[in-house]
């Protein structure tokens, strides 16, 4: 492991806010938020009660809060996460157990730039316009993710969200 | 090799705990209690009460330290804070500002 690669170990915890410039691995405890500019990654074994955000975020851990990414989010097949998802694209492995709404396509894009441009009022409200049909598309397959992994956890659920994910 | 790192780019406000070493390279506001070895690195800023064995400070460190072993001020360390430990250096070169008391 390169030795500036930031590791928080199976036997930390931490409570408040961690930020960071590059990637972070956590394999212990975080509550609070995390917000990582490169690659997140939640091992197996960790506990996060946060809300995580990155470009992207590769969950194999339990994570309650809220994700997005710019890029994709990935459960793996040991993930547990209950909260809501945002980012283009998602993928949910066969054997993630996972319960919250998935938002995927350019829905987080657009919202980052509604909340970004929130001082100059007319392009927000622009790009909050381009969002809703967006929005509307993306709700529509959440209910089915929703209901499927939590007690089915090798049901078709991951396959579909994959080819989705490759389609892109 | 430490279990945690915190690496260069990191930066947290809150508090950690841990079993385990810790080797801080970022910056970390609130507080730090391990039950290991910490070090605080060359380069790295820490704003926070720390707590371990064993502390080596390389960086800048404004809190106070509390170590159950020792703790190691190194030459480019630069420290406002008390430092309580039964076993206690600093390095020829280091600043520090504070009280010491070695009485534990």
């Amino acid at each position: 492991m390169a030795d500036k690669q930031t590791v928080i170990g199976s036997d930390t915890q931490i409570t408040g806010e961690v930020r960071s410039e590059g990637g972070l691995e956590v394999r212990g405890r975080i509550e609070g938020k995390i917000s990582v500019a490169e690659t997140l990654t939640i091992a197996n074994g960790a506990i996060i009660q946060a809300d995580l955000d990155g470009r992207v975020v590769e969950i194999s851990g339990a994570v309650v809060g809220s994700i997005t990414a710019s890029e994709v989010v990935r459960l793996h097949d040991k993930a547990r996460v209950v909260g809501d998802i945002a980012a283009p694209r998602v993928g949910i492995a066969s054997g993630a157990q996972y319960r919250g709404r998935v938002e995927m396509g350019d829905v987080d894009v657009a919202q980052r730039a509604a909340k970004g441009a929130a001082a100059a009022k007319a392009p927000a409200k622009a790009a909050a316009r381009a969002a809703e049909p967006a929005a509307a598309a993306a709700r529509a397959p959440a209910p089915r993710v929703a209901s499927v992994p939590a007690r089915r956890a090798d049901a078709p659920a991951p396959a579909w969200a994959r080819k989705k994910a490759k389609r892109r | 090799m430490a279990n945690t790192v915190i690496g260069s780019g990191i930066s947290i406000d809150g508090e950690i705990r841990g079993e385990e070493a810790l080797v801080i390279q970022g910056s970390v506001k609130g507080k730090i209690a391990v039950t290991g070895d910490l070090l605080v690195d060359a380069g790295s800023t820490v704003d926070a009460d720390v707590e371990g064995k064993s502390i080596a400070v390389a960086g800048r460190l404004t809190g106070n330290v509390h170590a159950s072993d020792r703790v190691d001020v190194k030459s480019d360390a630069r420290v406002v804070g008390d430092i309580k430990s039964p076993r206690i250096s600093i390095a020829d070169g280091a600043s520090f500002k504070g009280n010491i008391d070695m009485d534990v």
